[in-house]
């Protein structure tokens, strides 16, 4: 009895341990969002007071108004600066998204379903080039831009990055791969096309890749800051993530010196703008993007 | 000469004629990886090529005659002058620091999280932790190292707040980013932190993927957690801890967002080497030649780490 309650107490202490450790990662894990979420709300006076609290004790929205109002001879013409580049950053991870879960899908599918000479060959150069290291590609990359005449501009951007779907193709072929080749079989017998059988029943079967795709897209071309600060030279074609300096510094000395706000709190409000899409889209995805990484990295 | 034209010939007659025999196979195949490949050697295989050739020019951006390769090779003149170049030891430093200072602890805290995930049998409960884990991998880094910033911010942050008032263990806590030591570490936990919920991922689906036959011959053999561990789980996800290793081994160039939105700390000691390329590929006297040897070089020594991993402790068949 006494060995049996012994074993069962260390059970119960390793139980424990577990989860206490992976409360304080998920405190970890979650502590900056808190902050700079509760500094957002936080007015100047609070801000810089001598008591620093982790809760706001007087909320306010005095920050949002003035990233997204623009208040202080900040907006420009067109509307709302901040406004502006969320609407860039939408346009341009949107379409890159669309695009890339195109095409990655269509050349995922043929490398792993239609036999045509070369195939192995061609995939295998592929996966190589996507391992070498990329060196001196931005400076090239700008050369290359300036050539097209895509440099300061949204469509640019969006080439761009559809361009580079080596991490995309290797997912969605091993996806397509994984699927059982019966039905496939089924439907050529009955005289399908290769079009119709992609589009219409490979395409759908693999959806949950394709969610993981876009999700995997989405997220880095939503984050990119490097390649787009270096292309695009005027300010109203930045996208929000390349743009979070700037938007601060729109916005401070005239306005911070009204007493209201602070770069401080600024910055804490436009960092949450940028974060919240991301973090939206990956809670409420997790479950397929979990579900299709699992299928992909099948090796 | 004939000859060997001749023979060069027959052999051309000879592929097509085996093409003509055996076909070419499923030719709408070629019609669905078209736009990936074009799009793919437009925007990525030309700037390749062209990165590595214009490492061999004194390409400056702002004086258009200097852009044509014939007009401005030099040879390695801008090899030569890095190895005179200042900065691009301090580079070198710095980003040997960075990853000194995030990648063991990336790597332990990572692997430790998704071995203790993989044993909460509770799904619900599994899934919270594993959101708000993977949580930080998700957003930019470009916001990401903001948010540190402020919690390190040294009167306003909640970092010296946190040790000298509510914990009451550091009563004259240093000024985090500010101070030449505590950058580092400043740095490397923000990176961290935003790393670690995507490695951690890889390392959980990796544990996923072990057949369960395997703990179950463990158990039977009596295995405590711990033997399980080093005898099932470690040699189960050895190829995705390689993964790990060679596509983070290349340290050299790289973390550069990263350390531009973190700042470069004091005397610009965080300047690594990718940063002072991109200041001298696009700042100042704009010498994209110069900034992409550099780069070059760094992807060099970058490949060539990685290659020694590899060839150090080569994946195993599974």
């Amino acid at each position: 009895m006494l060995r049996f309650n012994i074993h069962l107490l260390k059970k119960l202490t390793a139980r424990t341990l577990i989860h206490l450790y992976l409360i304080v990662a998920s405190l970890f894990g979650l502590f900056p969002f808190v902050w700079s979420l509760s500094t957002s709300f936080k007015s100047k006076a609070e801000i810089y007071s001598p008591t620093i609290t982790l809760f706001p004790r007087h909320p306010t929205l005095v920050n949002y108004k003035h990233v997204i109002r623009g208040v202080g001879g900040i907006s420009s013409s067109a509307g709302s600066y901040t406004l502006i580049l969320y609407r860039n950053s939408i346009v341009v991870s949107g379409f890159v998204v669309l695009f890339t879960v195109l095409i990655a899908s269509l050349a995922g599918y043929a490398f792993a379903r239609l036999k045509f000479r070369g195939r192995d060959a061609i995939f295998a150069f592929f996966m190589i080039l996507m391992f070498l290291p990329s060196g001196g590609t931005l400076m090239a990359t700008y050369v290359l831009m300036r050539h097209l005449h895509l440099l300061d501009s949204l469509l640019g951007l969006i080439l761009l990055f559809t361009g580079g779907g080596g991490v995309s193709l290797f997912l969605m072929r091993q996806i397509f791969l994984n699927i059982p080749s019966e039905i496939e079989d089924a439907a050529k017998v009955d005289g399908a096309s290769n079009t119709r059988i992609a589009f219409q029943i490979m395409f759908p079967m693999a959806s949950s890749g394709m969610v993981m795709v876009a999700i995997m897209t989405f997220i880095s071309v939503w984050g990119e800051w490097l390649v787009t600060r270096t292309l695009i030279r005027t300010a109203e074609k930045l996208t929000l993530t390349a743009g979070i300096a700037t938007v601060v510094m729109r916005m401070g000395g005239e306005t911070s010196a009204a007493g209201l706000v602070s770069d401080y709190g600024l910055r804490a409000t436009v960092v949450g703008l940028v974060v919240m899409p991301v973090v939206l889209v990956f809670i409420f995805l997790q479950k397929w993007f979990i579900r299709g990484a699992a299928e992909g990295l099948k090796l | 000469m004939m000859e060997r034209y001749a023979s060069g010939f027959r052999s051309l007659v000879y592929s097509i004629k085996k093409i003509k025999d055996e076909g070419w196979g499923d030719i709408s195949g070629y019609f669905f990886i078209a736009p990936l490949i074009i799009m793919w050697a437009i925007f990525h295989g030309y700037p390749y090529i062209r990165g590595i050739s214009i490492a061999f020019q004194d390409y400056r951006l702002y004086r258009p005659e200097t852009w044509p390769f014939t007009k401005s090779f030099c040879g390695l003149c801008n090899f030569k002058e890095m190895l005179h170049d200042r900065w691009v030891w301090r580079g070198i430093k710095a980003s040997f620091l960075l990853f000194v200072s995030w990648f063991p602890g990336g790597f332990i805290v990572s692997l430790l999280t998704a071995v203790l995930l993989n044993r909460v049998r509770k799904r619900w409960l599994a899934s919270v932790y594993r959101v708000l884990i993977t949580l930080a991998w998700v957003i930019p880094v470009a916001a990401a190292m903001p948010m540190w910033r402020q919690i390190y911010e040294p009167n306003l942050g909640y970092l010296t707040h946190l040790v000298r008032d509510v914990l009451k263990i550091w009563p004259n806590p240093p000024a985090w980013t500010s101070d030449p030591f505590w950058y580092w570490p400043s740095i490397g936990i923000a990176s961290i932190w935003k790393g670690f919920g995507y490695y951690m991922l890889l390392f959980l689906l990796g544990l996923y993927n072990i057949p369960s036959e395997l703990y179950d011959a463990a158990a039977i053999d009596g295995a405590n957690a711990w033997q399980q561990f080093w005898h099932v789980e470690l040699p189960g996800i050895r190829n995705i801890m390689l993964v790990f290793l060679v596509t983070n081994v290349g340290f050299l160039g790289g973390g550069i967002v990263g350390l531009m939105t973190f700042g470069l700390g004091p005397e610009d000691i965080g300047k690594g080497l990718g940063v002072y390329a991109y200041e001298q590929a696009f700042g100042g006297a704009a010498r994209l030649g110069y900034g992409g040897a550099i780069n070059l070089f760094a992807g060099i020594v970058n490949l060539m780490l990685a290659a020694l991993v590899y060839k150090l402790l080569p994946p195993e068949k599974a």
